[in-house]
């Protein structure tokens, strides 16, 4: 009885249109700012004014240099593990949320278990071809 | 799955997702092995790379063999909490698709020997493809189908650009990729539209809304969702039929009842009239995702580059069972969408269209090609244009109101699956096993017959199933069967461009018979090199034979697919 669904409610995209309110005034600020400092600002460029920093230390070199490929490789693997940690604390959060509910607590760490045992894999095929050494 | 704030243990029942636990045990096992055989076990590459072979061999064999077991009990109901659904069709599919992979292994290790390929990391991604693949094929929830799509995606992007010193096969990697992620995007947008829709993201419910609903409808009563939402497993095929749509409260919902404002914290979601538009533009962009991953005209665009530049038992897969495995998905969400009775009026245009453009791009585009494998994936486009044919057919409102004729197209469109899965593995193998001769230029053909006669007479064999005219072989039956349900339900002008497509494709598809049969004097002297031992001739003795043999025996399929 408590399903009851037969009169109108507030809906989902009507709460959402705070949202969208937001979006428009963020993105309007920021188009109306530029737009303005473009009309009203003055522009007198010197070699100094044009340097990426203006302040600091004079820039020496192309920015274009090539970043060696190992670091790729180190952040490729930051990335997997950072992803874990998001779903970890998810999972977590969920788990102590239901504790009390019979066989989740089982269910939540065998479906853990599972996704770390997987992780686990990656981590020693990563180690075992050498991604984790530098040279 | 609907509605529902209080979380779940699902049962898991084991014979259900034993066969995909195998293929992802199976691709980390052999991630693992990769890594540990050379430096624990102190093997030789060689040795490794051998045991990688047969373990992805047993694995698949496995999963074979649980999935034609398990095919006795694909009794169409959902399991998992509604993410899975399997039925004949779609453990049929799973067996197509576990077999071309089957033909991949038993190719794969002359290539890696040939081009230096890592072995490990290519049955690794084989093994997860084909699990998204086989998962596509029994998906259920169009998120779950989602995450099946990227994992067969990603795999075969990597698949494609394996052979990393080979410049073409890494812009062919990259341009995959780019328009694959591109298509995804299509598809997620078409998924929050159909979930705005209707308020679900499960394809197929259990069944009891439906049967509630019917018998209301008979007795005269009004067709309305049951109001206890969280106590029914309801799918998008039972909203759909009641004509209204799920909306969920983002508040506590309140009414006023004699002047006083009553609260139901527990009440979190209501009922609204359907809205057709949200509906039909999150189909379209569902389909219009799908029609990127089977390259189906307009947006095959990825294709030819693709399939030249991958390794040629990459570009079998992709022109095989990853279509294999979309279409079912295309299948299951056209049916799950058909039971809004307006639903196909407003679809067939678009999937109409699409058939049309595919079969007149694919055959148009394939006559000017003289690279083999190009010529191959303007094919597949216009195969892939008669199997939306085949889909425009099974939408149609005379088919859907008949249980019976829902079961023939889609035996229709199985068979006709089956026939393009043995034809392009046969095509392909052989241009694998001919290697720089028959990866490149058609031209390269010339003479074939006179080194080679065999595997000219196989290659003549696929091309003519290919083709699909007039003789009795595979190919001709899987057209006849999916062009006779669309005469039935009178799609007369599709057939029509689909007949005249096939006269078109005549024209490409003997030419490289032509070539075979010619006699060329420079070529003679040069046979080339071709793979030692038996993987090569098995892949292409046994899907030749097995051309022929349906050919002259097209209902064995049937009885073999279980059905008396």
């Amino acid at each position: 009885m408590d399903y009851l669904v037969t009169f109108s409610a507030t809906s989902l995209s009507e709460a959402y249109v705070p949202v969208l309110v937001m979006l428009v005034v963020a993105v309007g600020f920021a188009v109306i700012n530029l737009i303005l400092s473009w009309v009203v600002g003055r522009r007198k460029p010197t070699a100094i004014k044009l340097e990426p920093y203006e302040c600091g230390v004079p820039t020496i070199g192309s920015a274009r240099s090539q970043v060696n490929v190992r670091f790729y490789l180190v952040a490729l693997l930051f990335l997997l593990f950072d992803m874990e940690i998001i779903y970890i604390i998810t999972w977590a959060v969920a788990v102590r949320a239901n504790a009390a509910l019979p066989g989740f607590m089982s269910f939540g760490m065998a479906v853990m278990g599972i996704y770390m045992l997987i992780l686990l894999v990656g981590l020693l095929y990563e180690w075992k071809k050498g991604a984790l050494t530098w040279n | 799955m609907i509605g529902q704030f209080q979380t779940f243990v699902p049962q898991v029942a084991l014979d259900q997702v034993l066969p995909f636990a195998i293929l992802i045990v199976g691709g980390l096992l052999i991630l693992a092995l990769d890594a540990l055989l050379e430096a624990v076990a102190k093997m030789t590459p060689e040795r490794r790379d051998q045991t990688l072979t047969l373990v992805t061999g047993l694995v698949l064999a496995g999963a074979f063999g649980t999935f034609a077991v398990d095919m006795l009990g694909a009794n169409a109901r959902p399991f998992l909490e509604g993410a899975f659904r399997a039925d004949e069709f779609g453990h049929l599919g799973a067996l197509l698709i576990i077999g071309t992979a089957l033909a991949f292994v038993l190719m794969a290790p002359a290539l890696i020997k040939r081009r230096k390929l890592p072995a490990g990391e290519m049955y690794t991604l084989l093994l997860f493809s084909v699990a998204g693949m086989t998962l596509l094929t029994v998906a259920n929830e169009l998120i779950t189908a989602f995450i099946c799509i990227e994992i067969l995606s990603l795999s075969l992007y990597v698949l494609t650009g394996i052979d990393r010193r080979n410049r073409r096969s890494s812009e062919a990697s990259f341009k995959y990729f780019i328009l694959g992620a591109f298509a995804s995007a299509f598809l997620v947008f078409g998924i929050a539209f159909l979930f705005g829709a209707t308020g679900t993201t499960q394809l197929f419910g259990d069944g009891r809304a439906y049967d509630e609903m019917q018998t209301a409808e008979k007795i005269g009563r009004p067709v309305q969702l049951p109001t206890d939402i969280a106590n029914y497993n309801m799918g998008i095929n039972e909203v759909l039929y009641s004509g209204q749509r799920i909306v969920y409260a983002a508040q506590p919902v309140s009414e006023v009842v004699e002047g006083q404002i009553v609260t139901h914290p527990n009440v979190i979601a209501t009922l609204a009239p359907l809205n057709p538009m949200w509906l039909f533009i999150g189909f379209a962009l569902l389909f219009v995702g799908l029609c990127f991953k089977l390259s189906l005209a307009p947006f095959h665009m990825w294709a030819p580059d693709v399939y030249e530049g991958a390794p040629t038992i990459t570009t079998m897969l992709i022109a095989t069972a990853s279509k294999v495995a979309a279409f079912a998905f295309l299948v299951h969400v056209v049916e799950a969408l058909s039971f809004w009775r307006f639903f196909p009026a407003g679809a067939s245009f678009i999937i109409s269209a699409v058939a049309v453009i595919s079969i007149a791009w694919g055959n148009l585009g394939a006559i000017v090609q003289t690279n083999f494998k190009r010529l191959l994936a303007y094919s597949s486009i216009a195969h892939g244009g008669y199997l939306t044919i085949a889909i425009a057919t099974l939408i149609h409102p005379e088919v859907f109101s008949d249980l019976g004729r829902i079961e023939r197209v889609r035996d229709a469109i199985v068979f006709y699956l089956f026939a393009y899965t043995l034809m392009n593995v046969l095509a392909f193998g052989i241009a694998a096993y001919l290697g720089r001769q028959g990866e490149g230029e058609i031209s390269n053909f010339r003479g074939l017959f006179h080194r080679r006669p065999a595997i000219a007479v196989a290659m003549s064999v696929a091309m003519v199933s290919l083709m699909g005219l007039g003789l009795p072989i595979v190919g001709f039956w899987g057209k006849i069967y999916v062009f006779k349900e669309a005469v039935d339900v009178g799609l007369i002008a599709l057939v029509v461009i689909g007949a005249l497509g096939s006269v078109v494709s005549a024209f490409y598809y003997l030419r490289v018979v032509v070539e075979m049969f010619m006699r060329d004097a420079s070529a003679d002297a040069e046979a080339g090199t071709v793979p030692q031992g038996f993987a090569y001739p098995l892949v292409i003795g046994l899907s030749c034979a097995a051309i022929v043999i349906f050919g002259f025996l097209p209902p064995l399929f049937f009885v073999l697919g279980g059905r008396g």
